[in-house]
């Protein structure tokens, strides 16, 4: 019967599809809520903000300003779906966890939510936060490593009832964090230990945390924490435990920020039941998302103490020095190496010599210092393993001086001087002189001169050169490099124009002819009256020869007529011309005109003569 | 008598206007030779705080960054010496005191950057942008590229072997001078170097101090700041390693 089966199951989903979109979805007013769990909350707890919003379901997430003073865990949003008489309503409500920063009274909203191009928005929720709540911690147990800090037994005493009758934590807290340092009056370069441990009396999965800035310290991470069971006002609590070196850089008042923790915490949730009786109530573990935080932690950077002594070098902590050397007898040219190791516990990476290492006699070849580094819940402790190869360059007993170290001791409260051991050194004079590489006899019979030490080069004296350069510098420089470009596309166009003229200059000749012919009658002098009718023919003649690429001058007036004919200027214009240049040899040959403005006449005459003939030359 | 009169009244007029011009020279000069003054009797805090001083007045000399570089090494100041020996070599890089303090200190240092390929090959090719400073090898390649132009125009004019060859010439040192100038113009004025100043910098691998810890470096390590995201900055080392460290961990080398 599977087929039965088959269609029974496809009856029933289609029956719950229409019986879902049958009945009509109302366009519903959106409707925005907005509230949280708690009016008031103390610093190092948290509140639930649930975000509503009813008649819509294709919304954007919303949007909440003010949240600077909260650290804000999303949890994600539930849809639901509800018919009531016939009406399909949707509505979705978005959760967020949020923790204080700060004390105070703070805003969160308005809160804007958009939907189908409209903006919602709800008035913003006044919240107080108050001071973090008060913990009785246990006494830690003197002796540790550190001082005031646990010992490494994970198991720690019972902690003791509270006289004051103050709520233990176990009565308020099921979770929470906490933050210390073990001194909080440590020296400049003495390193302390950060401490923060969550407590919880329920299970805790996927934690994380994130780590203040140790602005001005110098932080070493303890990669393995720990964690132990803490009895505390008759409830066990699960501690764990992480520590941070920290090793002050600047004396004065510094502020450790608050650890956070997020995290997922088992809680056990009541399904409600048909009966009032707690027999029939059901329980589930379900994992709520924390947020904690650990509280401030203030420590006051002591000053080291004025009287340090030269070659101190900012080493704080207590170390011991051993020296050793490979050898004690060797030959010229041969090395012994001298060895320093410097151990304890302190900022000793950076510890370094009170004084170079020099000596007279011998070539000092300084190795590059090792450190063995280890972090624990000691501190920063290891060795530092300063190396020295010393070649003797004359025979001899050679004595190697105690070299030292000056470091400050935080709990003597004073400073230290460790000194390396005296040595000698027995150096026979070598066998081989080729051996000999520092000492070597040159052609002069002179020998090379060692360095004893290197240093750099002294201060420059004498007069201070200013060397800003000019803010007009690069616009200038913009500038040279955009001319000799442009001079040489300037250039260039020149030089083809040129080439151009010379290679068309019959093609230019004829173009300007006109102009030309008009500048010279307009330049005439007509004071000398004997020379215009000489010089109007000559005109008229050279432009005819510029039109036609011949000699004008040896033109006589019936050439011209005919060469203006053959040449379509028209019968008109060649006979105008031939008796104007007629006219004109009359005058020259003959006698002028004797009235007044001939001369002006004869000027106007030729320039019209000129411009109809290349007037008619443009039409034809 | 009233000629006397006159000439004393013209030099009185003279030496105030002299005075007026010159006399901030003269106060610049006359810290200096005092912080100069200072680093000879090993008085090395003051001598730095007088020579930080006309940095701020804005004096930009190549022997005073020097003179403030031997000083930060002086008082143990490794960082603020690499500081002030870069910023002198951008001013003055051929002179020899200057690369053989900066050099000795460099080779102080705890951490040993072995450049990368890339870095090599950039530098070798970048040559003479190290041995110029940025108005000199400015001046050179504009003169250069003059030159060429010149040449180029009297080679069109009339085509000989010897204008040939020189535009050739010409054409390459160009091709040479032109990059290394923008490139050095981009390393010092667009791309921000800094040094470490912090005894011990932790690089991480993002920007928050929860994230991996990369490595560790030491003061007076050169970096370059690729990023800045809040306190964080991100930096490349000339080995090609990158990370995240704080800002304050770092200074920047004067552009």
């Amino acid at each position: 019967m599977p087929h039965f089966k088959l269609s029974r199951q496809v009856l029933f989903w289609m029956s719950l599809f229409l019986f879902f979109f049958s009945f009509p979805i109302k366009a519903e007013e959106v409707v925005l809520e907005s509230f949280v769990d708690k009016q008031t909350v103390a610093l190092d707890d948290q509140l639930v903000l649930t975000i509503r919003i009813k008649g819509a379901a294709d919304t954007s997430s919303p949007e909440i300003s003010s949240r600077g003073n909260f650290d804000v865990l999303s949890q994600g949003f539930a849809p639901s779906m509800r018919v009531v008489n016939g009406v399909v309503s949707v509505s979705k409500e978005y959760t967020y966890i949020l923790a204080p920063r700060a004390t105070g009274k703070f805003q969160i909203g308005p809160i804007t939510v958009k939907s189908n191009g409209q903006e919602y928005k709800t008035g913003p929720l006044e919240v107080t936060v108050t001071q973090r709540t008060l913990y009785q911690l246990p006494p830690l147990p003197k002796g540790a490593p550190f001082p005031g800090m646990p010992n490494q037994n994970p198991a720690l005493p019972a902690l003791p009832s509270n006289p004051s009758g103050q709520a233990s934590p176990a009565n308020r807290k099921d979770v929470f964090a906490t933050a210390e340092v073990d001194n909080s009056t440590p020296y400049v370069g003495q390193q302390i230990l950060y401490q923060f441990r969550v407590y919880t009396n329920k299970n805790m999965a996927n934690g994380k945390f994130e780590l203040p800035d140790f602005k001005d310290f110098q932080a070493e991470e303890i990669q393995k924490g720990r964690s132990f069971v803490q009895e505390m006002g008759g409830g066990k609590y699960q501690v764990n435990e992480f520590s941070i070196i920290l090793i002050p850089k600047i004396p004065g008042q510094q502020v450790i920020e608050p650890t956070t923790i997020k995290g997922d915490v088992e809680e056990m949730d009541d399904l409600s039941s048909a009966f009032s009786d707690p027999f029939f109530t059901m329980r589930h573990s379900i994992a709520k998302p924390r947020i904690l935080k650990t509280q401030e932690v203030n420590v006051q950077v002591r000053e080291l103490p004025a009287n340090a002594p030269s070659g101190f070098k900012g080493l704080v902590g207590n170390f011991r020095l051993e020296s050793g050397i490979s050898t004690q007898a060797l030959s010229t040219g041969e090395t012994a190496t001298l060895t320093l190791k410097l151990s304890g516990d302190g900022n000793f990476q950076d510890a370094q010599l009170a004084e170079t290492f020099q000596l007279a006699g011998a070539k000092i070849y300084e190795d590059k210092p090792s450190v063995d580094l280890q972090k624990n819940l000691s501190g920063l402790s290891g060795t530092k393993s300063f190396g020295f190869a010393i070649v003797p360059e004359v025979p001899g007993r050679l004595k190697i001086p105690s070299l030292s170290i000056v470091y400050f001791d935080p709990k003597k409260e004073t400073y230290e001087t460790l000194r390396s051991q005296e040595v000698e050194i027995q150096v026979t004079p070598s066998t081989q002189q080729e051996n000999l590489a520092k000492i070597q006899a040159t052609q002069q019979g002179g020998k090379i001169v060692d360095a004893l030490a290197e240093d750099i080069a002294s201060i420059h004296r004498g007069p201070l050169h200013q060397q800003t350069l000019s803010p007009y510098f690069f616009k200038t420089m913009i500038l040279v490099f955009t001319l000799p470009p442009i001079v040489t596309a300037l250039t260039l166009l020149i030089r083809r124009r040129r080439r151009w003229v010379s290679e068309n200059g019959d093609y230019l000749r004829k173009k300007q002819a006109l102009s030309h012919a008009i500048g010279e009658i307009r330049k005439m002098d007509l004071s000398k009256k004997s020379e215009i009718p000489k010089n109007l023919s000559a005109i008229l003649k050279g432009y005819l020869g510029d039109k036609f690429s011949k000699v004008g001058k040896a033109l006589t007036p019936v050439e011209v007529e005919i060469l203006l004919e053959q040449g379509s200027f028209g019968k008109q214009a060649g006979r105008g011309m031939r008796e104007f240049l007629e006219m004109l040899d009359s005058w020259i040959y003959g006698e002028l005109p004797r009235e007044e403005g001939w001369e002006k006449n004869a000027k106007s005459q030729a320039i019209e003569i000129l411009k109809e003939i290349d007037h008619q030359r443009g039409m034809g | 008598m009233k000629k006397l009169q006159k000439a004393a009244l013209l030099l009185y007029f003279s030496i105030f206007i002299c005075r007026f011009s010159f006399g901030a020279a003269l106060d610049v000069q006359f810290q200096f030779d005092q912080a100069n003054e200072a680093y000879t009797a090993q008085d090395y805090s003051r001598a730095i705080s007088l020579y930080q001083g006309l940095v701020e007045k804005g004096i930009n000399s190549g022997d005073l960054y020097y003179n403030l570089g031997n000083a930060c090494f002086r008082s143990g100041r490794m960082g603020q010496a690499v500081i002030s020996y870069l910023t002198a070599l951008r001013l003055t890089p051929r002179n020899p005191d200057l690369i053989a303090n900066a050099r000795y200190v460099m080779g102080k240092r705890i951490d040993r950057i072995e450049p990368s390929l890339f870095s090599r090959v950039r530098d070798s090719l970048l040559w003479g942008g190290r041995v110029l400073n940025l108005q000199e090898i400015w001046i050179l390649a504009a003169t250069l590229y003059g030159i060429f132009f010149f040449t180029l125009v009297l080679h069109l004019r009339k085509t000989t072997r010897f204008r040939k060859t020189l535009s050739g010439v010409l054409l390459f040192l160009n091709l040479y001078f032109l990059p290394v100038a923008l490139a050095k113009t981009w390393q010092e004025r667009g791309q921000i170097t800094g040094v470490l100043v912090s005894p011990v910098t932790t690089i991480y691998s993002e920007p928050t101090s929860s994230s991996v810890k990369l490595f560790e470096l030491h003061e007076g390590v050169v970096v370059v700041v690729k990023e800045t995201r809040g306190e964080f900055q991100k930096i490349e080392l000339e080995d090609g390693k990158k990370g995240w460290t704080q800002a304050r961990n770092i200074q920047e080398v004067g552009r």
